[in-house]
């Protein structure tokens, strides 16, 4: 297994917020080489964070409340801290939500509850777009109008290559959405 | 199970690392590679045996059907 990415993208991620997809979790799980990626990030000065409807979608496999543990365990050794406000900001932000919403239906994007507090969570640091990221390996369900793909980070398998991306909100979306 | 039986599992399951973003400073976790790769292990059984019993399940229900 080997891991590829911009030589310069730790040192670039230093002081960054970066909000994990549950498929990172999966891919990380996976490939030990991932994993020590993220632990790198970690360890480098980046904050990973995560948001609650994430945890639920990565721990469905758990029947036990050891089990379960197993999970968060996972996710705290991996120095991840929980945002807890998402759906606060679904609330607090609901023209933003709407017209989210519409721009993934016309992207063609068929995003998850979670995907769509990811992204909401994403725009909410709209103003700092060079400190706060999402990573997911689920590109087409971020509408390119609205958010920018940054990086790539290619994960190879024997048996093919897998790719997770970093995206940043566009600080020029009032021309791209019909507000 | 009853509402005691409940409160004590409760008290067992492990609890999450909250931050708000911005307010408090970054984790402080030094994580430990060694469990950390331990756990991934146990994980990736505990997902197999899920996928396979999810697609148990599908299987079974196009037989109902």
């Amino acid at each position: 297994m080997k891991l590829t990415y911009r030589t310069s993208l730790v040192s670039q991620l230093y002081n960054s917020y970066v909000f994990l997809d549950t498929n990172v979790f999966f891919h990380a799980v996976d490939n030990e080489d991932f994993y020590s990626f993220l632990l790198t990030l970690h360890n480098k000065g980046c904050a990973l964070v995560t948001i609650q409807s994430v945890i639920f979608e990565f721990s469905r496999g758990a029947k036990t409340v050891e089990e379960y543990n197993w999970y968060i365990d996972y996710i705290n050794n991996l120095g991840v801290a929980v945002y807890g406000q998402a759906e606060t900001e679904l609330q607090r932000n609901k023209a933003f939500s709407v017209l989210l919403q519409a721009e993934c239906k016309k992207y063609g994007s068929k995003a998850s509850y979670t995907d769509f507090l990811l992204l909401l969570m994403l725009h909410k640091f709209i103003h700092t777009p060079d400190r706060v990221y999402l990573m997911t390996s689920n590109y087409r369900d971020v509408p390119t109008t609205l958010f920018e793909r940054d990086e790539l980070i290619a994960l190879e398998y024997e048996k093919g290559v897998q790719t997770q991306a970093l995206y940043k909100n566009k600080t020029d979306i009032t021309d791209t959405i019909e507000i | 199970m009853s509402d005691k039986d409940l409160s004590e599992l409760n008290k067992k399951v492990h609890d999450l690392n909250y931050a708000d973003i911005g307010k408090k400073t970054k984790s402080e976790v030094k994580p430990d590679v060694k469990r950390g790769l331990e756990l991934a292990r146990k994980i990736k059984e505990n997902i197999q045996t899920y996928q396979d019993e999810t697609d148990l399940s599908h299987q079974s229900s196009i037989t109902a059907v």
